[in-house]
């Protein structure tokens, strides 16, 4: 039976990808993302796949949004995507259609070798494409991050040029074997690598180049510890060429995308220089600066700060005794050119010192120790090791593993200023480029100081992690990413099971906070000054639901309407007065069924109704008090003696008047 | 000082008799009349023991409308001792002066009792309205608006005796 016929859960994509989730095509797999057959219902002669993403994955929802509409650039483009409900309890899958590609991966996934192609044949059918692709990329600010011969397809009638393949089914440089990473990245686990640069994307194309053209590379059998230590030792150059000998040409341009200083490193100008033949002076070979006396560290000499910093991370203890060691400083003050480094390094040990710990340095101060050795390199901090912009990946993996100690790692990260300090330790271009990263960490440092409902770790969660799907389990089997598509699966949600499992989230609320595009500061404000008051909370949550179908719609949410109708029932008691209580309760059941949270907001959340009724209550009680006040006045023995005296005034007054009458009487007759 | 108060109560005393003796000489007749014909005015001055004199004011009152019509009857014609002792001898004019008298004291008697009654029925009325007020407002806002009541912003006002409010709830 061929696969397509498979038997298996059909799931349908946007009324038009039928995606067989029986039907695998283990050809295609990619890493942990499962490839299986798919059709396409308008176009059935467009030959479709879909690949689901791996358990735990960090799909590329962002990326994909801009690459489904990249037609020109030679990448393989999602087409669409959508969740795939999985069996049991867990948690759904993005899959993500692709085009078929038309022939294999230039090598495949498991091989350590390939065919080797001639030089002259790589700058054309393979350099060229790749350097318009990357181009392409860069023109947007992406980042490829998954360049290596396994994930470049041959395309064309006549396999005569290359395509790209799929970076979007897994987080940035996450599947990415450690050879085709710079050492920074390569010293980093795979999560914490981050979108990183598009040189990061040259270099991996510079390895490849390697292997496409030599068929092999020297560390394809080595250990990562391994990889590693040549690359620092060696440069990177130098220990992925080994004795392999290169074409004139090809050798400039390995040279150039394989440089360990980023600022030597070819891009995209040298390169499109190379392809038209145009003169380029050649790359420094990378000059391994010797010091004059090796740091020892755990039994290993050291001569490279960077090494010392990744050794520091790797014996943490050590480390810290190490880096507050006078002679740690020294060694630094006279072997390390770059006086700033032992500069701070001093600075951090003297501070270490004064604070009398008999263990050394603190994590942070390790930590910034780590980070001063290897400016470039990623926040070494007890043990979460992550460059800046990949914090938000590493959350969401530890939200995804529910690994507490990572998420609250991170959360010590960002709230104590090494991530903020990472970004300021980069080139004053890198700090351009990242401004707008820098700016969303440190107001994310500022809503970690805040642990309301909106704000804390899962803001931060939503904020640094723009792909993550939002792990409310309110959503149940929904994979929401675009704050759209909240409302909207809330009501499937309740139309189908008659209610939401709660209605304040921390995540519901913090995704909301994140991903709208509108300030809900007020409305988290509320939320924060109900101190736990279940009703003004609840009515806080509507407001916000309120305002998301305000600005994205739908503008119809007949079931949510009614079900939150009658959860915000007991609001209403906050009114004091009852005619009022009746009247919100006869227009609260017309909201429910109107299906509009805005009328159910104005409705219960109507400030100038509650500071009315407030008024009115005060004026009541007023009232009561005059009224009670004159009762008893009424009934007061005071009162009884007013009213005598006031008869004997009346009969004081009959007396002289008939007086008076009848003397007037009397003297005018 | 106590020399100089006791000179002016001595001056005083001494022109009130001067001023009696006087009168007694111009008007003997008329002196005659009204010390007989206002002695119910006198009785009542004596056992009068409200504030503001009200009995004495309410009795001289009538007393002295039943005494006026002999007093000028007796100025408009000869003003005589004769015609005095006539009027004073008379039991008609004793009864007439008299019975306005007694009318006086028995409108003092009995018309704050009617005054009372009809206040008293005033205010009934104004307590059952103004209870059913009370009535109205716990109805419209509950307990909230009770004196002395949590969350109640006016609630600490302690010039209201909870007794009234008490008897609001028990009706």
């Amino acid at each position: 039976m061929p696969p397509e016929l498979a038997e298996g859960p059909i799931v349908q994509i946007d009324d038009r990808y039928r995606i067989l989730l029986g039907s695998r095509v283990p050809e295609l797999d990619l890493d942990g993302a499962e490839a299986v057959v798919a059709h396409d219902d308008h176009h059935s002669d467009e030959a479709v796949f879909a690949r689901v993403c791996a358990p735990h994955s960090l799909p590329r929802v962002e990326l994909m949004n801009s690459l489904r509409n990249m037609k020109d650039a030679a990448v393989m483009r999602p087409l669409t995507w959508g969740p795939v409900p999985m069996p049991g309890k867990e948690r759904p899958r993005l899959a993500v259609v692709f085009n078929r590609p038309e022939s294999d991966p230039l090598m495949a996934a498991s091989a350590i070798s390939m065919k080797p192609i001639p030089s002259e044949d790589v700058s054309r059918l393979i350099l060229a494409p790749a350097v318009l692709a990357l181009g392409y990329l860069s023109q947007r600010g992406m980042t490829h991050r998954a360049i290596r011969p396994s994930n470049i397809y041959w395309t064309g009638p006549a396999r005569d040029t290359i395509m790209l393949g799929d970076c979007v089914t897994n987080g940035p440089a996450v599947n990415q074997p450690i050879i085709f990473e710079t050492i920074s990245s390569a010293m980093t686990p795979p999560v914490g690598r981050g979108d990183g640069l598009t040189s990061d994307d040259f270099y991996a194309l510079g390895v490849s180049l390697l292997i496409i053209i030599t068929g092999q590379c020297a560390l394809f059998r080595a250990s990562n510890a391994e990889v590693i230590e040549s690359k620092v030792s060696r440069g990177s150059y130098a220990a992925l060429m080994g004795d392999t000998r290169m074409t004139f040409g090809m050798r400039d341009v390995l040279h150039g995308l394989l440089a360990d200083d980023v600022v030597n490193r070819w891009g995209l100008t040298e390169l499109e220089q190379w392809l038209i033949g145009g003169t380029r002076n050649k790359v420094q070979e990378n000059k391994r600066v010797g010091v004059a006396r090796a740091f020892e560290f755990e039994g290993k000499e050291f001569t490279n700060c960077r090494a010392l910093a990744h050794a520091f991370t790797l014996h943490p203890k050590a480390g810290a005794k190490a880096g507050s060691n006078p002679e740690f400083a020294k060694w630094l003050l006279r072997n390390i050119a770059d006086e700033s480094i032992s500069d701070q390094i001093g600075a951090i040990a003297r501070s270490a010192s004064t604070s009398g710990s008999n263990s050394g340095l603190n994590p942070r101060q390790l930590a910034r120790v780590c980070a001063a050795l290897d400016k470039n390199g990623p926040i070494r901090y007890k043990t979460l090791i992550a460059k800046a912009p990949a914090l938000g990946n590493v959350l969401a993996d530890g939200f995804m593993r529910k690994d507490k100690a990572i998420i609250s790692l991170v959360g010590e990260t960002i709230g104590n200023g090494l991530a903020t300090d990472w970004y300021t330790a980069q080139s004053n271009q890198l700090q351009l480029r990242y401004e707008k990263q820098m700016m969303n960490l440190k107001a994310m440092q500022t809503s970690l100081s805040n642990n309301g409902i909106g704000h804390g770790i899962e803001r931060c969660l939503y904020s640094l992690s723009p792909s993550f799907a939002c792990f409310s389990e309110v959503l149940e089997d929904h994979f929401i990413t675009d704050v759209r598509d909240l409302l909207p699966a809330l009501e499937e949600i309740v139309s189908r099971k008659g209610k939401l499992l709660k209605l304040v989230d921390r995540h519901l609320a913090a995704f909301i906070a994140a991903r709208g595009k509108i300030n809900l500061d007020r409305r988290f404000a509320t939320i924060e000054a109900a101190k736990g008051d279940v009703n003004l909370i609840k009515l806080g949550m509507l407001g916000i639901l309120a305002t998301l179908q305000h600005k994205y719609g739908p503008s119809q949410l007949p079931a949510l309407t009614d079900w939150m109708a009658g959860e915000l029932e007991p609001a209403i008691n906050r009114f004091g007065s009852k005619s009022t209580r009746d009247e919100l309760l006869q227009r609260l059941g017309k909201a429910g069924s109107g299906g509009r949270l805005i009328e159910l907001n104005s409705c219960l959340n109507n400030e100038k109704s509650l500071r009315i009724d407030e008024i009115a209550q005060k004026k009541a009680t007023r009232e009561f008090i005059v009224a009670g006040r004159e009762i008893d006045q009424l009934q007061s023995k005071a009162f009884q003696d007013t009213v005598q005296e006031l008869g004997w005034r009346i009969a004081t007054g009959i007396s002289a008047s008939v007086a008076g009458a009848s003397v007037i009487i009397l003297a005018m007759s | 000082m106590a020399t100089s108060r006791n000179q002016a109560i001595k001056t005083r005393a001494f022109l009130i008799l001067a001023g009696v003796l006087g009168v007694l000489f111009v008007a003997l007749p008329t002196a005659i009349l009204l010390s007989v014909g206002m002695m119910p005015t006198l009785v009542a001055m004596i056992v009068d023991m409200t504030r503001g004199r009200y009995l004495t004011k309410c009795v001289a009152g009538m007393n002295l409308a039943g005494v006026f019509p002999f007093l000028h009857s007796l100025v408009t014609t000869s003003h005589d001792m004769s015609t005095a002792i006539n009027i004073v001898s008379d039991p008609f004019a004793w009864l007439v002066m008299y019975s306005a008298a007694a009318m006086g004291w028995l409108v003092f008697m009995g018309l704050p009792g009617v005054v009372s009654m009809f206040k008293v029925l005033t205010a009934k009325r104004r307590i059952y309205i103004l209870q059913e007020q009370q009535r109205n407002l716990l109805n419209e806002w509950g307990d909230c608006i009770l004196p002395n009541k949590d969350g109640n912003q006016d609630g600490d006002d302690g010039s209201v005796t909870t007794s009234s409010t008490v008897s609001v709830n028990s009706t």
